[in-house]
């Protein structure tokens, strides 16, 4: 019997979303690169897209994200922070839509496998799609007062708990096939 | 828009957040649906309708400075009736409007520009009505024709309207908004599922929507890459129409309309404001081809990211991303464009704020600096203000590293009148020399005082309204807190029935200029320089009111004698108005300081004593947004003799002398 690749895949999206959402920075060196993280998510995609095959719509677009964001790294090592507005703006939107549909794509699958993970995956989907919609809005949110300290909490559990609902996703994929 | 600038400055805004979407459309086209790639255009409406800079933020930052350097090159050996080489670019209402015959060749563009949209209104409205008289001339349908119309409203439960039977019709359309009228070929036999395409235009009032883009179009007429982008809104219109057919057909009837779509890609169609056709042009209907393709192929349930993706795009397109910035020659000897566009720059980015103004004008005394200079120059000014720096980058600075704002008043109009005080670390006169104080010593240390006035003309701007004078000495307390050397903003008066009370008072603003050079502050710690870039957005950080009460003893010789010591209080007016009861104090000996929310003096009287006692403060206020008005309102004077409370003065705002 051939061995799915979907489980793998999903432990790739989880620990590239692991490396997106946490960052340990020494002096201008991010020793856990976002692209590394998009760079795990894009080798996850076409075992994604055996199951959904929408997700390979998402190739360009991770392919796109790791570029910018080794972009981003580099510059930042050389002490360089861009500011390109529009192009931020761009990748803003880019990013909302990859992920809205990466989880779209999760929580299809794991209603079509009967896997409990299915509403968690769509809850977050919903929220991360506002939570990233807010953060990037131009409004100089940290002019109101408390907001950035909420505002760090809610990303800090959502970070979290959309790292514990992958992983245990990937948990239930690999029961299902040990099955 | 009165000028050909602004509507350049207008039209470039659109293209550019038009070229926005194209974009994003562009990155999503095979993942999000027709009914997102149209509705997303719905951006652009405010963008078209509302002027450019509104906010003064640009998709664009260099491009309103870069226009005005072009003006300014265009303008200047003109006498163009429209606008001045140095009046600042300003789209102001939309709509273009002639003020004025044209005198130059810019005015001309500009004319001929409104001529072009005048005549393309027309050209729609005389199309329209042409089509309707066409229409008006068409024969009644065929029973058979009837029937199928009837049919395809029943079946998909959509509203008929009149319709006709035209000879030598290529393909089927819609025509009006408040009467439509539905016009068939004659002689042949329409499809239904043509029927259903023209019918769903009609139920979602598409008609009407294609007039509104029209009139649009209209502004930007001689833009060819907007009417590229409204050509691209209408195809996007149809393939939305075509994916509203395709919801409600199904298997092998699909099929068939992508057939019939194909077998209209070299058909005339016909193409007027307030009219919808099933055929828009080869090109058009390829694109529209592969929508239909990929039907079933777009991601489902992705509402919530759509809006959020739309949402997302809207500030930017609407309001721009940033504003423009100076561009700061403060280091170089740039001539030619260099300096045009540094200069522009000055007049695309006005100051926002009276602070900002202040902190930009100041700035410009202390670094001599033209592009700051003309950043607050009036208008009217502003060509003698470039013959006078002519083009040379001046690098004479003063020794000043701090400004003050002294006695900040409103006027009736909205402005403000203040003394701009230089806190000089070295001064010398302008002719040479030295400056000395009374007793014939050589000072360096003092402040320059320049009279102000701050008003708003596009913008914040500041005209000197006096001499800079030249205050040499240290004074008695830092400046920020009030000086004895420069003038109050006002006095108040009042005799008590045992001295006379003065008070004398100045209000203090200062704009936060501490930049942290943290560069080695592991070793060293920060440290905080003058920050001697500009601030055009800048609001005062601190605004204090001092004071300096003066009590003149004016009792009896045998009062006078009775004397061991003598003190004042002064309690200030809050937002509740002055205390009820005077604040009860322990004057013995001398004493200075502050207690209960009053602060008092008092001293030991002797012989030698000169009748007077003198209690200074200062009042410190961090308020955001900038609240001028802060002295208090009254206040209570209690004059105390040997200890003991002996009269209260109330001295109230009317009492100002």
């Amino acid at each position: 019997m051939t061995e799915r690749k979907y489980p793998g895949a999903l432990s790739l999206i989880a620990w590239g979303t692991l490396l997106l959402f946490v960052n340990i920075t020494v002096g201008n060196l991010n020793l856990l690169p976002n692209w590394l993280g998009y760079l795990l998510i894009c080798r996850a995609l076409p075992a994604v897209g055996e199951e959904e095959p929408e997700a390979l719509l998402l190739k360009p677009l991770c392919a796109a994200l790791a570029l910018w964001e080794g972009l981003l790294w580099l510059l930042l090592l050389f002490g360089t922070v861009p500011d390109w507005p529009v192009v931020r703006l761009a990748f803003s939107v880019i990013f909302l839509y990859f992920d809205f549909q990466l989880l779209s794509n999760l929580a299809s699958t794991a209603q079509r496998h009967g896997c409990q993970e299915e509403k968690s995956l769509r809850r977050l989907r919903n929220i991360r799609a506002v939570l990233n919609t807010l953060l990037a809005l131009p409004f100089g949110w940290e002019m109101v007062p408390y907001f950035s300290s909420v505002m760090i909490v809610i990303c800090l559990v959502a970070g979290l708990w959309t790292c514990c609902v992958l992983f245990a996703y990937r948990r239930s994929e690999e029961a299902l096939e040990s099955v | 828009m009165t000028n050909i600038w602004s509507f350049l400055m207008q039209t470039a805004e659109v293209t550019l957040a038009a070229y926005l979407l194209l974009l994003i459309k562009q990155i999503f086209s095979n993942k999000l649906s027709p009914r997102w790639q149209y509705g997303i255009w719905v951006l652009l409406i405010p963008r078209i309708l509302l002027p450019a800079g509104l906010s003064g933020k640009y998709l664009l930052p260099e491009l309103p400075i870069f226009l005005e350097y072009c003006k300014t090159l265009a303008e200047a050996p003109l006498s163009s009736g429209y606008i001045t080489a140095y009046t600042p670019i300003h789209t102001g209402f939309v709509l273009p409007w002639v003020i004025r015959a044209p005198l130059s060749i810019t005015d001309w563009l500009f004319v001929l520009y409104v001529l072009g949209t005048l005549v393309l209104l027309f050209k729609y409205a005389f199309v329209y009505i042409r089509l309707r008289f066409l229409l008006k001339k068409g024969m009644p349908l065929t029973a058979d024709q009837e029937n199928r119309l009837e049919q395809v409203c029943d079946t998909y439960e959509l509203k008929p309207c009149r319709a006709v039977s035209v000879p030598g019709l290529p393909s089927a359309f819609v025509c009006g908004v408040l009467k439509p009228v539905l016009a068939l070929p004659d002689g042949c036999v329409t499809d239904d599922k043509v029927l259903l395409h023209e019918l769903l235009h009609l139920r979602y009032h598409d008609s009407l929507q294609n007039i509104f883009w029209s009139l649009l179009r209209a502004l930007n007429w001689c833009n060819p890459f907007m009417n590229y982008i409204f050509d691209r809104i209408s195809s996007d219109m149809e393939a939305l129409c075509d994916q509203r057919v395709m919801e409600r057909i199904e298997g092998e009837e699909r099929r068939e309309y992508g057939r019939i779509l194909l077998s209209m890609t070299n058909e005339r169609y016909p193409h007027a404001p307030g009219t919808t056709s099933l055929s828009n042009g080869g090109k058009n209907i390829s694109r529209r081809i592969l929508s239909i393709a990929r039907f079933k192929k777009y991601p489902k349930g992705m509402l919530l990211v759509s809006v959020c993706i739309a949402i997302l795009l809207l500030p930017p397109t609407l309001v721009g991303v940033a504003a423009p910035g100076f561009h700061d020659m403060s280091y170089s000897t740039g001539t030619g464009f260099d300096y045009g566009m540094a200069m522009a720059s000055a007049r695309a980015r006005r100051c926002t704020t009276p602070a900002g103004a202040i902190d930009t004008f100041a700035k410009a005394l202390i670094y001599d600096n033209p592009v700051y200079y003309a950043a607050v120059t009036p208008l009217d000014e502003m060509e003698e203000l470039v013959s006078r720096t002519d083009g040379k980058i001046r690098e004479a600075q003063l020794a000043c590293s701090q400004y003050l704002v002294y006695n900040l008043t409103g006027e009736a109009d909205g402005g403000f009148r203040a003394l701009l005080v230089l806190v000089m670390d070295s001064m010398a006169p302008p002719e040479g020399g030295y400056y000395y104080d009374e007793q014939g010593n050589h000072v360096n240390r003092g402040c320059y005082v320049y009279p102000i006035r701050v008003f708003k003309e596009n913008g914040w701007v500041i005209e000197q309204t006096g001499q800079c004078q030249a205050v040499t000495g240290i004074s008695e307390s830092p400046l920020e807190y009030r000086s004895g050397n420069l003038p109050c903003l006002s006095s108040l008066e009042q005799m008590g029935s045992t001295g006379s009370i003065r008070i004398e008072e100045q209000v203090i603003a200062m704009v936060d200029n501490q930049l942290a050079n943290n560069d080695q502050s592991f070793l060293f710690g920060s440290y905080y320089h003058f920050d001697g870039r500009a601030k055009p957005d800048a609001v005062f950080s601190q605004i204090n009111s001092a004071y300096k009460v003066t009590y003149a003893f004016n009792g009896t010789a045998q009062e006078r004698r009775s004397l061991w010591s003598a003190g004042i209080a002064t309690v200030c007016a809050d937002e509740n108005g002055l205390p009820s009861e005077p604040v009860q104090l322990n004057m013995t000996g001398d004493t200075g300081g502050s207690r209960d929310g009053c602060t008092y003096t008092n001293r030991n009287v002797d012989e030698t004593w000169d009748g007077l006692i003198t209690d200074i403060d200062t009042e410190f206020h961090y308020t955001y947004p900038n609240d001028y008005d802060v002295l208090p309102d009254a206040y209570a004077i209690q004059v105390y003799w040997n200890g003991s409370l002996e009269e209260t003065v109330t001295l109230e705002r009317s009492d100002t002398k």
